[in-house]
């Protein structure tokens, strides 16, 4: 326990300067909009598609006051609690994304890059297709498809962000596998007799996955905007499922004409530090496991004074 | 020492491991053959219960290879290997991985053989659960009762420690005691002193020794490195590209080489008495390339006794001409160069050597030139005829001699020097056992791969064009694809297949001689393959969004 414990704390213990900085810094940002997610209920006053409170309707996009934080937007909802609720939808489908991707492209990088041969090439060749492609133009098309099956869902949306990003997980997993299957250890695996699956599991995986953390983090930032993205262009969350920042942003596009700017603002804010405090927390850990970027804290040593005779 | 028994424990027969060598990634796509290099080629090899056996020998020998293979690390090739009666090469993956309990190794590296992720305990008791040892206590005991073995003590200390808070002794140390936890009744130590510290060697060397006393091992201990052999090894085999060429107890290998590469190898030990000099004529060059061995003996264009029947050839012919004009003034050079012309084509071995360009009188003045600077080279004994050809003359070298290995005293020795002392039948046909590999075939123009290779290729060029012209045509026509298709994919596909048909072709198109238009067959099936790709992955962009109705028709013009 405290082994993990200490691992964990490792990114924070071991840097100095501008990445523990960075990394402080995101981790903070993120943070505050994970508890939004967590207890958007407590949060936010009204729910994220409510139009009245106690049979008294909200009025059609009024400013902000003191019963409505941020104002409320042309479909009377209140745009405090739509950010609010919003970063539950965003955190709900980056995760559920994240978790997709590192489910499916790692242990795919894993047995590809172990057994090589036709399977790793066929597989290679599928993973550069898709990310040679615009990730955006793929992840419309991956919701074009899946919102027919799935219906305009969390799941849906969070599928199809997984679409494009597991080609980076399964390209990095694989090729730190090619390399590291090589080691003496791998062999030293098999001379004393493991078989694949324990090579993998016991030996390889944690030589591979060291980068995944990075990873994940810049691509749940890079998936924030995509989830905007979507969203913006009407593909993603429909407003009555949840409250989405790209939809809400969406809709805002003709408040901004005519004077009315809190519908636009607040969400667009909610996105700009949310991707923030991501990409911080990704380049801050990225600093202290890359290898190359690390800067060692170094710890003053203090010598005990010298006893006098 | 214990004297050790003459039960065997291991039995090593006609052993061979052979390796393709891999040319580019697309040679490797289609599975087309570069050669193959003999690691191990053709080793007896006896081990009895309780001795040390030494492979000794350079870099590329094949001692590591031979030590993987008793492992069943590297895949024997033709031959066997026997463990206890039971034939390695017989059993499933399952078995051989459940063998290793009995046959286990330590590693040149301590630093790389132990996982950077995984604690001394978990490293150490890995052997244990990987055999089925589920309980974590039992393993641990197991382990400290290990790490005591090999003098890691207070074994609390190390238990939690990572590979990387230890020395390499201690790291060494560790993998000793992974190694010896299963109770294995063979060890094979591929060079486990040689990236220790001086200090450290002789420490671990004698853990070795009181580890086999202790629990009745038997080693298998490979090294480039003579001295520790001598005192370590019973027994002792000097490896040269893959074989045995000398194979006895160590006093006798050490009070009386036979094998010209052994004595070499004695030579080469450093001499700690500054005053004595002796004369080191050590072997010339460097170990040859495994993929394509000297013809007869391998070892004999190194060799300092070489007789006119080792196997002289082309390639031998040429490092004496280069050798030469190493010693010649640059005018002398370029006027003997004009007569000899290119040398680059006696790189590919044969016992027939065509030289000269400037006349055959020349050309065999020259030669004479070269003979009269150095008479004594055995290369000239070796040479059967010169005739006149064209413009230059044709050497014709006398078939080599492979010695296999023959009873010499208390010893084995495969050398011609050395002519078998029992039965000569046997030998003579152990002589025939491994013909001078022939050269390579040459296939002219189109082989069957390259024709193959194109019609796959203009199939899956062109077909998706000619199978979706009548779809391509209503979205051209109409702005707007009414069905729904899976164009895309098939002419990704198809043009991904062109390509790397076409890729083939235009590097390994036409056989082994290429023609240039085989290139320009490649060039065009793979152009056609980008055209395919290009075309079906931009239907996908263009199409995909329209087949839903969200998105207006606009986009789609």
């Amino acid at each position: 326990m405290r082994k993990v414990l200490r691992a964990m704390a490792k990114p924070f213990t071991d840097t100095t300067g501008t990445a523990r900085w960075m990394l402080v810094a995101g981790i903070v940002i993120t943070a505050i909009f994970v508890i939004c997610a967590i207890f958007a209920p407590l949060l936010a006053p009204y729910g994220f598609a409510q139009a009245s409170a106690e049979g008294v309707r909200f009025p059609k996009a009024g400013p902000p006051s003191g019963d409505h934080l941020f104002g409320t937007d042309r479909l009377f909802f209140d745009v405090f609690s739509r950010t609010i609720w919003g970063a539950r939808t965003a955190i709900q489908v980056v995760l559920l994304s994240i978790l997709i991707c590192v489910v499916v492209g790692v242990p795919l990088g894993l047995v590809s890059g172990y057994y090589g041969g036709w399977f790793d090439r066929i597989l290679l060749l599928v993973m550069d297709a898709l990310f040679a492609f615009p990730s955006f133009l793929l992840a419309i098309v991956f919701s074009f498809l899946l919102t027919d099956i799935l219906g305009g869902s969390v799941l849906a949306v969070a599928l199809s962000l997984s679409a494009i990003y597991i080609p980076q997980y399964y390209r990095v997993v694989r090729n730190t596998t090619v390399s590291a299957k090589e080691a003496t250890y791998v062999e030293a695996a098999r001379a004393i007799g493991a078989s694949d699956f324990v090579i993998m599991r016991r030996y390889l995986f944690q030589n591979v996955v060291q980068s995944v953390p990075v990873i994940g983090t810049l691509n749940a930032a890079d998936a924030i905007l995509t989830l905007a993205g979507l969203g913006f262009l009407g593909l993603g969350i429909q407003s009555t499922d949840a409250a989405e920042w790209g939809h809400d942003l969406n809709r805002a596009l003709e408040d901004a004409g005519s004077g009315v700017w809190w519908t636009g603002l607040y969400p667009g804010l909610a996105i700009v530090l949310l991707v923030t405090g991501l990409t911080l927390v990704g380049e801050g850990l990225n600093e202290t496991i890359n290898p190359t970027l690390r800067v060692r804290r170094l710890l003053p040593v203090h010598m005990p004074a010298r006893e006098e005779r | 020492m214990a004297w050790p028994s003459t039960e065997p424990i291991v039995d090593i027969r006609d052993l061979s491991v052979h390796y393709g060598l891999r040319g580019g990634s697309l040679a490797r796509l289609i599975g087309s053959d570069a050669g193959t290099v003999k690691a191990v080629d053709g080793i007896n090899l006896t081990l009895r219960r309780g001795e040390v056996v030494g492979l000794v020998g350079e870099s590329g020998s094949g001692k590591s290879t031979l030590g993987r293979a008793l492992l069943g690390l590297a895949p024997a090739t033709e031959g066997s290997i026997e463990f206890e009666g039971q034939d390695l090469a017989d059993l499933s993956g399952r078995r051989l991985r459940a063998l290793r309990r009995d046959i286990q190794m330590v590693f040149q590296d301590p630093s790389a053989a132990l996982n950077p992720a995984m604690t001394v305990e978990e490293a150490v008791g890995d052997a244990l659960r990987v055999h089925g040892m589920r309980s974590a206590s039992e393993r641990r005991t197991k382990v400290i009762d290990a790490l005591e073995r090999v003098g890691l003590s207070p074994v609390e200390l190390f238990l939690e420690k990572y590979p990387r808070d230890l020395s390499g002794g201690q790291k060494q140390r560790v993998v000793l005691a992974r190694a010896i936890i299963t109770g294995p009744s063979v060890l094979v130590a591929d060079e486990p002193i040689s990236m220790l510290d001086m200090s450290v060697r002789a420490k671990i060397l004698q853990l070795m020794l009181d580890l086999k006393q202790d629990l009745g091992l038997t080693y298998v201990y490979i090294t480039h490195d003579l001295a520790s052999a001598k005192f370590f090894c019973d027994r002792i085999a000097i490896m040269y590209l893959g074989r045995v060429v000398e194979i006895g107890p160590t006093e006798e290998i050490f009070a009386n080489p036979r094998h010209p590469y052994t004595k070499a190898l004695l030579r080469a030990i450093p001499d700690p008495d500054p005053g004595r000099q002796l004369p080191r004529d050590l072997p010339r060059g460097e170990v040859p390339d495994a993929a394509s061995p000297p013809f007869g003996c391998a070892f004999h264009p190194r060799c300092n006794e070489a007789t006119p029947i080792c196997g002289w050839e082309s390639r031998d012919l040429r490092a004496l001409i280069e050798g030469h004009w190493t010693r010649r003034s640059a005018e002398e050079y370029a006027g003997e160069r004009s007569i000899v012309g290119d040398l680059d084509h006696l790189d590919k071995p044969t016992t027939g050597a065509t030289i000269g360009s400037a006349g055959s009188a020349e050309t065999r003045v020259f030669l004479d030139r070269v003979r009269a600077e150095k008479p004594d080279e055995p290369i000239w004994g070796g040479i059967d005829a010169i005739n006149d050809v064209g413009s230059g003359v044709r050497v014709q070298f006398r078939e080599g001699v492979d010695p296999a290995l023959r009873r010499a005293g208390e010893v084995q020795v495969a050398c011609v020097l050395y002519p078998d002392e029992p039965t000569g039948v046997e030998a003579a046909e152990s002589d025939r056992d491994r013909p001078p590999p022939p050269p390579e075939p040459v296939s002219a123009g189109i082989n069957r791969r390259t024709v193959g290779l194109t019609v796959v290729g203009l199939i899956a060029a062109l077909l998706p064009f000619v199978a979706f012209a009548g779809i391509t045509r209503e979205f051209v026509q109409n702005g707007v694809l009414t069905s729904y298709s899976r164009i895309n994919v098939l002419g990704i596909l198809g043009g991904v297949v062109a390509f790397g048909c076409g890729w083939a072709l235009l590097t390994k198109g036409g056989g082994a001689e290429r023609a240039p238009w085989w290139k320009a067959v490649g060039v065009v099936v793979a152009l056609l393959g980008v055209l395919q790709f290009l075309h079906g992955s931009s239907l996908l962009v263009a199409v995909s969004p329209c087949q839903s109705e969200r998105v207006d028709s606009t986009w789609c013009r």
